[in-house]
């Protein structure tokens, strides 16, 4: 027996059925079984997940491992998967993504020891979509695209764990993903991959397809952890913090004032500034009824941005600071430049 | 304001005044342009690469057009030229990407038109493709002997009458991955499908339509047609989706005369509606009808200049006074069938708001314009239209339903359409 090349690493949570259909998709692949495995995270599942996989184990074609854990956190999962992981090279896979047949091939032909290479998810929607799914589903495919363009420069923002491979030793070379992050550890691995002058590369075909179905509310509730997560990443990574909270320049002139308003809300009146948000998110539904899309547009717009605030609101005591810390980093690269000077 | 040959003098007296189409590129333009013999005016279409980028009336004096007015007038193309050349880049990438296109031509009694059409099409510089004729109630059988001396034209005959019931045929005998439509008084430009289809590398575009320019611009109909009415918008691509306009106000997003679709979004957004469109009372809005479903579900719309059909306009008055009604009604139709099967809720306000701004404001403005007398004729044409668009809407689909239950059973779309999405 030939020995592993490639570690497919799955957490999962509570997601049983997709997951079997999954490990199915999985089973009948171009790439020969005997070089790949599979390594399925349990993270604290309840609905059998474990016992269905280890069922499963006995008849699949290729090795599957089942760790069970209580770790409540994608990014532990993934490293612990990646920890008893043997390939040479790992694919990060996400629970709610179907791989179609040539996707491990599509993978390993792209892959080398300084590469990592983000695959494609086509987002799926249901039959009777949400607006909320319509408009992430352009968002993603157009991401795509972008990325698919001939001379498209790679940023740490185009790591999605989700369909991701690269080298094992790459992996722990950078560190492994950050556990002590909410959200955006991937973004934060895509900073430090890049920092190590990593080559990111695109695979259109090797596709999965991305069940979509996260819904407004939740999105809403991740634009402020995401925040959060962004300060984070700012105090570890501070050259990057102009990148991780860039300016808006396209808000209308008449905007203005109103997201000025939102903002002082945020620091100075949290209550109130928790109180309205609630509200805008009640309009959401009666304007998805009413088929009144602009509206609905301009209020998502309008509670991402406030939530995003509120997530700065709860590291930082007054945007005054919120704008030093900032700044800070032009200081250090002022001071950079002149020393190279 | 010197456009389209029509001019108002300060007498309020109408003058209009024949005029030649010529089309010029602006990298071989190195003399003067002649113009041909009995034209005082001419249509310079400037072209870059395959690409148009920008038109303009020129008067002539003595059969010639100078060199110094028309690279006068491209030198200002800068901006589309440029968009031209981003357009060439993108484009690169997907050139490799060449899928089978069905091209669907919906005709009806008109033979000699279709003639020039088709002969235009298969001279398009794509190979993959298929042209398929719809032949929509005719009432003899012209057409099928025209196509049957093409030799790669599908001929299908469709005994109901309705541009979209033609289309739906069209649409579900078409083999394509994408189904491109033209009209049959139209001709393509020999770039037309290639331009269209490299738009399609991203799949939430379910739709791309074409510039359309006139082939000619012999008479007072024509003339004012292409002023008021015409059907290009400019030479800048664009895209369309709910983010960037309001769905309800499709039409702008291009015509059926000249788009692509994408027929694996056909079991999203089902088929053309057949109450409406020529041939039903409700007498046209299909085309917009469908760019808005799309629209709204989650689709984009791209509209690129480079894809260019020439139109022939209607010759006479007549038929462009019922033209510019069934636009009117059209509108009014399809925005009721948006309310109804979309329940698109802010048409009750909208609908009535474009009434008054629009219709009723070039009413008044036509009354005040007293030299203007095919103008006001239009204006009130296309009021009385809009007037009766609902109306016209209900009894063509209370038509069809009966239609189908006696003679034609609509198939669902689901599960209808295979085609295998672009990798």
């Amino acid at each position: 027996m030939r020995s592993t090349l490639v570690s497919i690493i799955i957490p999962t949570h509570n997601r049983a059925e997709l997951l079997m259909q999954q490990l199915t998709k999985l089973s009948d692949q171009t790439f020969s079984s005997e070089l790949f495995e599979v390594i399925v995270v349990a993270d604290n599942c309840t609905d059998g997940t474990a016992e269905a996989v280890r069922k499963y184990s006995a008849e699949s074609p290729f090795r599957l491992t089942v760790l069970e854990k209580y770790f409540c956190s994608a990014a532990m999962s993934r490293n612990h998967g990646a920890d008893k992981a043997r390939g040479e090279y790992l694919v990060f896979l996400d629970d709610d993504i179907l791989p179609c047949r040539e996707f491990l091939e599509k993978h390993y032909e792209m892959l080398d020891q300084g590469t990592a290479v983000v695959g494609y998810s086509k987002p799926v929607i249901p039959e009777c979509p949400s607006l909320w799914q319509l408009n992430a589903r352009r968002w993603w495919e157009d991401r795509f695209c972008q990325m698919n363009a001939k001379d498209y420069r790679f940023t740490y923002k185009d790591i999605f764990s989700g369909n991701l491979s690269l080298s094992a030793e790459l992996f722990f070379r950078a560190g492994k993903f950050n556990t002590v992050l909410k959200r955006l550890e991937d973004y934060e691995l895509g900073i430090r991959l890049l920092k190590m002058n990593t080559r990111i590369r695109f695979a259109r075909s090797a596709e999965g397809l991305h069940c979509e179905n996260t819904d407004v509310e939740s999105w809403i509730n991740r634009q402020m952890q995401e925040a959060e997560a962004n300060i984070h990443i700012g105090i570890i990574h501070p050259e990057m913090r102009r990148e991780l909270f860039p300016q808006r320049h396209n808000i209308p002139y008449t905007y203005r004032l109103i997201f000025s308003l939102i903002r002082n809300l945020a620091f100075r009146q949290k209550i109130i500034s928790r109180m309205l948000s609630g509200i805008l998110k009640m309009t959401l539904g009666p304007a998805e009824i009413l088929n009144l899309r602009g509206v609905w547009l301009k209020t998502i717009g309008m509670l991402s941005y406030m939530e995003e605030w509120r997530g700065i609101s709860t590291r930082m005591k007054n945007a005054e600071e919120f704008d030093a810390w900032l700044c800070e980093t032009k200081k250090t690269d002022k001071e950079e430049m002149i020393y190279v000077w | 304001m010197p456009a389209w040959g029509l001019q108002m003098n300060t007498r309020g007296k109408k003058m209009y005044e024949r005029t030649a189409i010529i089309e010029a590129d602006i990298e071989n333009l190195k003399q003067d342009i002649k113009v041909p013999d009995g034209y005082k005016r001419t249509l310079i279409i400037f072209r870059y690469r395959e690409r148009v980028i920008g038109k303009k009336i020129f008067p002539s004096s003595g059969g010639m057009i100078s060199l110094i007015d028309a690279l006068d007038y491209a030198e200002s193309l800068s901006r589309e030229i440029y968009d031209a050349d981003k357009c060439r880049m993108e484009a690169g990438q997907t050139d490799n990407w060449e899928p089978f296109v069905s091209v669907i031509v919906c005709t009806r009694n008109r033979t000699d038109d279709l003639r020039s059409c088709l002969e235009s099409l298969t001279e398009t510089d794509y190979a993959n493709k298929e042209i398929v004729v719809v032949d929509n109630a005719p009432d003899d059988d012209k057409t099928k002997v025209l196509v049957s001396l093409f030799k790669d034209v599908r001929y299908i005959h469709e005994p109901c009458k309705g541009l979209d019931t033609a289309r739906n045929t069209g649409l579900k005998s078409a083999r394509g991955e994408i189904a491109a439509f033209t009209d049959d008084d139209a001709c393509a430009d020999r770039s037309w499908l290639k331009s269209l289809v490299r738009n399609f590398s991203n799949p939430v575009t379910a739709i791309v339509t074409g510039i359309t320019l006139p082939a000619e611009l012999e008479t007072e109909a024509q003339l004012y047609f292409e002023k008021t009415n015409g059907f290009d918008r400019n030479f800048l691509r664009r895209v369309f989706d709910v983010c960037s306009i309001n769905p309800v106000a499709a039409g702008r997003a291009g015509a059926g005369v000249n788009m692509a679709i994408r027929m694996s979004v056909l079991r999203e957004t089902g088929l053309f509606d057949e109450a409406l469109d020529c041939g039903t009372l409700s007498l046209s809005g299909g085309d917009q009808e469908f760019f808005y479903r799309a629209m709204i579900r989650g689709y984009r719309i791209i509209y690129e200049p480079s894809a260019l059909v020439w139109h022939r306009h209607r010759r006479d008055t007549a038929s462009l006074e019922s033209t510019v009604f069934g636009y009117g009604a059209g509108v009014f139709a399809w925005w009721t069938r948006a309310l109804l099967a979309e329940k698109e809720f802010k048409l009750l306000l909208l609908a009535p708001k474009w009434l008054l701004v629009y219709n009723i404001k070039n009413l008044i403005s036509s009354l005040f314009n007293s030299g203007d007398k095919l103008g006001r004729r239009l204006a009130f044409a296309e009021f009385k239209g809009a007037l009766q668009g609902p109306f016209r809407y209900l009894s063509a689909r209370r038509y069809i339903r009966s239609r189908s239950i006696t003679d034609k059973v609509i198939e669902k779309p689901a599960g209808m359409y295979t085609a295998q999405e672009h990798e």
